[in-house]
């Protein structure tokens, strides 16, 4: 069955759609502001046109395209281009610095390959499981995902975590402007009704690593990209990169599970995944304190787990019909078009639709790697040649285009150059800007989780006790303990081994 | 310049002036749409609070705002606010063409000198850019660019 | 001073005579915008993606379709009536109840719900009550029958706050005299694991979501004037005792003052590709409606006496 389908795709219009679609994905996931949803969206009509399976094909190689080119931005210029490479950009941005670009993107670029095809592999092999484990989340376990992962910030913070604390606070009021999710009405719209739209987390995303990296550039008076060094460029040809990739299984390993998790919750996607890899790399790590300054392993969590997330993310969808992330959406409204409903038909009835577009996924992950690394070097070059005064402006321009695009309004841009302004008086104070995107992309699910646990819980005597009263809210509730006690557990347990150690040295002598 | 400034006393005080933002400009609205940003206000008045007596027991001290030149960012950031502000008015392409050759000229002082000559080389090459992006905004991804005067 | 009148005479007899002339024969001559308030994947942008390419043969122009999400549609409608030209070439999707809720229990929604010349509304998706497969409710009795046992006890979940949604299952707890608690939720998409996992115990949604998930849920009333044809057995709520009739009406608007003839010739498109559309969405849940005119503007005054009660309710609860 799967060889069959196979064969089918072995078909040169669909070879052709995949690298065309992977590559106008490259360029979309590049541009900060464009998303993959809005690409997607940009797509559908031409979809209608094409037979179901050339048409899911295209959608899913855009898809695939655009959470991986995200990783270019983040590591050239300090941007993340879409919310799934934040973390990327932790250690990509500071691997560039130091003359290391084209073995970052190297490293990227094998990374999301991996990713993307062990995403096909985990909805090819564990759908039904998986998808009955989505359904468990429901608003306690929303509320304490969220509280999970906001201490990310402890990590996220660069140096004071009371201050990180401090901006993810900041943070989550900046989400709850515009219109409450539930009570539905406005809050701090300070008047303007083009405030009820709020500050989409994308625009304040841009805001806080663009524009104080660009007042960096001015100020400074060159970029901060360094020639790439002999050594270097030897380190980043494909043999070398995916030898250093395949060198760290545990990491991979780890990362896919984790961007697999984070997939299949319903409205989490790349966004936190990235963030949570990026964390437990460094948590696993034997130096963590390296971690900020250009770490392989660092880069290579992020951008496997966000790129699992893709077809990882299919799997409450293809089954239950329920999107993983908010591009699936859009991917759902084509299978529906197609009269495609979710569920156990379209693995019997149309099983070489639905095993195509899996597998085309798995094509596009491949494909990622010539288009990318053709793709990367391009953009490297370009980037690097660009004098500091030119580039300056033209960051802008792509910046203020991409936050225009995002949602058609002018007050976005605004809010975007206001907000990255206020970053960079910020990070003057230590203010960094990753924990102030978290608290924008957690606060949102916290409060739902919430305020639905409850309202749901009017019934009882005290509504708030139903956040405490579900097995999955108990284990989560004790990652949460165990992520934030870790520091410290972390330090006693140094200080153990290195009192035994020092006991054992003091008997040899 | 020494620069160097107590951070913590001073990302408190921000930290706090915000929270007042925020808190005073609370509305008398249902308790569902109110409740979660109450708690957030009050925990982000509690952290800056504490990083402000932080501030006075175990300082954190570092240098602010010594990175480069400071008027540098200031001119670009007033330029690149202007820029936003004109595009309503002069339409997107008019305003990224005069706004980034107005930057370019600028931000180029410190490295090379500016001519009239060098500006005419540059700015075909502004325009080429700003036409690429435009053509691929308004005719691929079908995005309504806002226009002026002009178009 | 003569010549000046003669002149002037002269310029508002070419004017009258000419421009209504001019934008008459040549409309529609460059590309539609056509605004979707909401974000891209939902009800509204998979319609206005059916109809793109048919509106675009229909019309002869290009029509773009572009997103502008925020406030529940106000950040868009409320730009729209403050800066769109009355020349035919900005449209925008417009949906009932948001137009009349938003503006009536917002201290500043920024629009008004008179401030559309509406086009057309292509059609209605009537809410639906809908219960998990396995649930013990199997009819709207059983449910109800619970709901005034357990006051509070029944959770329903919708999309949105005084949305078509939520303001219908205000409407059956005041028919029926119970109390239920509502459970907003952002977009339809959330509600299908939230009704799947068993966190809630039904669902106040679309019919859409009855047809799509029909072997997962159950339907027990819809709240349509007469059964919807993609689901002949589900009865409606008027059948059942209740006079319950809403949901959401999607459909296009111009701004205030575009000339009749252009809003006319519009609606005359919009009409024929709705009945091409019309062959995907009747067997998704959709119910065809093709109100223009005169008629679009009365159902909108129509739908503000449907839902005035429970809006007053609401409106005198807040103060």
């Amino acid at each position: 069955m799967l060889f069959e389908t196979f064969t089918l795709l072995l078909d040169p219009v669909i070879i052709l759609t995949v690298f065309i679609g992977v590559s106008a994905g490259l360029f979309v996931g590049a541009m900060p502001g464009l998303t993959a949803t809005m690409a997607l969206a940009v797509l559908l009509p031409f979809t209608f046109t094409l037979p179901p399976l050339h048409g899911l094909v295209a959608l899913g190689a855009v898809y695939m395209g655009a959470i991986y080119g995200g990783s270019f931005a983040a590591i050239l210029v300090n941007t993340p281009g879409t919310p799934s490479s934040i973390a990327t950009a932790f250690e990509g941005y500071p691997m560039a610095k130091q003359g290391r670009a084209l073995e970052a993107i190297g490293l990227a670029t094998v990374s999301s390959a991996v990713g993307g095809l062990a995403g096909v592999f985990f909805l090819l092999i564990l759908s039904p499981p998986l998808a009955r484990l989505s359904l468990r989340f429901g608003p306690a376990e929303y509320f304490w995902v969220a509280i999970l992962g906001l201490t990310l910030i402890a990590s996220l913070s660069e140096g004071s975590v009371i201050k990180g604390m401090m901006g993810g606070a900041l943070g989550i009021l900046i989400g709850t402007m515009g219109v409450a999710p539930i009570g539905g009405e406005t809050r701090f719209t300070f008047g303007l009704p083009v405030l009820q739209g709020g500050v989409a987390m994308i625009v304040a995303l841009i805001g806080l690593f663009v524009i104080p990296e660009l007042y960096t550039i001015a100020a400074k008076g060159k970029t901060a990209l360094t020639a790439v060094n002999v050594d270097s460029r030897a380190r980043s040809s494909l043999w070398q990169v995916t030898k250093k990739v395949f060198s760290m299984p545990g990491n991979l390993i780890r990362s896919c599970i984790i961007g697999e998790i984070i997939a299949i919750i319903p409205g989490a996607g790349g966004n936190i995944a990235n963030l949570v890899a990026y964390n437990e790399a460094k948590r696993a790590s034997k130096n963590p304190e390296k971690f900020g300054t250009g770490v392989e392993e660092g880069l290579v969590a992020t951008e496997s787990s966000n790129n699992v997330t893709v077809a990882g993310s299919m799997v409450p969808l293809l089954t239950l019909g329920i999107p993983g992330a908010p591009p699936d959406a859009v991917i759902l409204g084509v299978m529906l078009l197609h009269g495609l409903r979710p569920g156990i038909e379209l693995f019997t009835v149309n099983a070489h639709l639905t095993y195509g577009f899996i597998l085309s996924m798995g094509f596009a992950a491949i494909a990622m790697v010539p288009v990318g690394l053709l793709g990367g070097r391009l953009i490297y070059k370009v980037i690097f040649r660009t004098p500091y005064y030119f580039l300056v402006p033209t960051i802008a321009l792509a910046t203020i285009l991409g936050t225009y695009a995002l949602r058609n309004s002018h007050t976005d841009v605004i809010i975007m150059l206001l907000l990255g302004t206020l970053g960079y008086i910020f990070k003057q104070f230590d203010v960094a800007p990753a924990p102030i995107v978290l608290g924008l992309i957690l606060g949102s699910i916290a409060e739902m989780g919430y305020v639905q646990t409850v309202l749901g819980g009017q019934a009882y005597t005290y509504p708030f006790l139903r956040l405490f009263v579900n097995p999955l809210s108990h284990i989560l509730i004790g990652m949460i303990v165990f992520s934030a006690a870790w520091p410290y557990l972390s330090t006693l347990i140094r200080r153990l081994k290195n009192r035994s150690r020092n006991n054992m040295e003091g008997r040899n002598e | 310049m020494n620069r160097e400034i107590n951070t913590d006393i001073a990302g408190g005080v921000i930290g706090l002036t915000l929270t007042a933002i925020f808190f005073f400009s609370l509305e008398d609205i249902s308790r569902l749409s109110i409740m979660f940003p109450e708690a957030i206000i009050t925990i982000l008045g509690i952290i800056s609070a504490s990083l402000v007596i932080k501030g006075f027991v175990a300082p954190s001290r570092g240098q602010i705002f010594n990175v480069g030149s400071n008027t540098r960012w200031l001119v670009t950031a007033l330029l690149f606010f202007l820029w936003v502000f004109f595009i309503p008015v002069i339409g997107f392409f008019v305003s990224a063409v005069v706004f980034m050759t107005t930057i370019v000229g600028y931000l180029a002082q410190s490295r090379i000198k500016v001519t009239l000559r060098r500006f005419l080389t540059w700015l075909p090459v502004i325009v080429a850019e700003v036409t690429f992006f435009y053509l691929i905004f308004t005719k691929i991804l079908h995005v309504p660019l806002p226009r002026g005067f002009f178009f | 001073m003569k010549l000046v009148k003669r002149h002037i005479f002269v310029a508002v007899l070419a004017i009258i005579m000419f421009v209504p002339g001019i934008t008459l024969a040549e409309f529609p001559d460059q590309p539609i915008t056509y605004t979707i308030p909401f974000n891209p994947g939902g009800e509204s942008d998979i319609t206005a993606r059916l109809q793109e390419p048919n509106l675009e043969k229909e019309l002869g122009v290009a029509v773009n379709v572009t997103h502008k999400p925020g406030g529940g549609g106000a950040v868009a409608w409320s730009e729209f009536q403050r800066t769109a030209k009355p020349d035919g070439y900005n449209l925008i999707g417009c949906n009932i109840p948001h137009i009349i809720g938003q503006p009536l229990l917002r201290k500043d929604a920024g629009y008004k719900t008179d401030g559309f010349k509406v086009i057309m509304w292509f059609h209605f998706t009537p809410n639906a009550l809908i219960v998990s497969k396995d649930s013990p409710f199997k009819t709207l009795d059983d449910f109800i029958a619970y709901a005034k046992k357990n006051p509070k006890a029944a959770t329903v979940g919708g999309s949105g706050t005084y949305s078509a949604n939520h303001l219908e299952a205000l409407r059956l707890q005041k028919a029926a005299g119970v109390e239920l608690t509502y459970i907003p939720h952002t977009g339809t998409g959330p509600l299908i694991p939230a009704l799947m996992g068993g966190h809630l115990q039904a669902l106040m949604s679309y019919s859409m979501v009855s047809v799509n998930y029909k072997d997962k849920f159950r339907t027990l009333a819809v709240a349509s004037e007469e059964r919807v044809p993609a689901m002949p057995d589900v009865p409606t709520f008027k059948e059942l005792g209740y006079d319950i009739v809403g949901g959401a009406f999607r459909g296009v608007a111009a701004p205030i003052g575009t000339p009749q003839a252009i809003v006319d010739k519009l609606a005359d498109a919009f009409t024929k590709v709705n009945k091409i559309t019309a062959l995907k969405q009747v067997d998704m849940g959709f119910v065809m409606t093709y109100a223009t005119g005169d008629k679009a503007q009365e159902l909108v005054e129509q739908m503000k006496v449907a839902y005035g009660d429970v809006l007053s309710d609401i409106k005198s609860k807040k103060k």
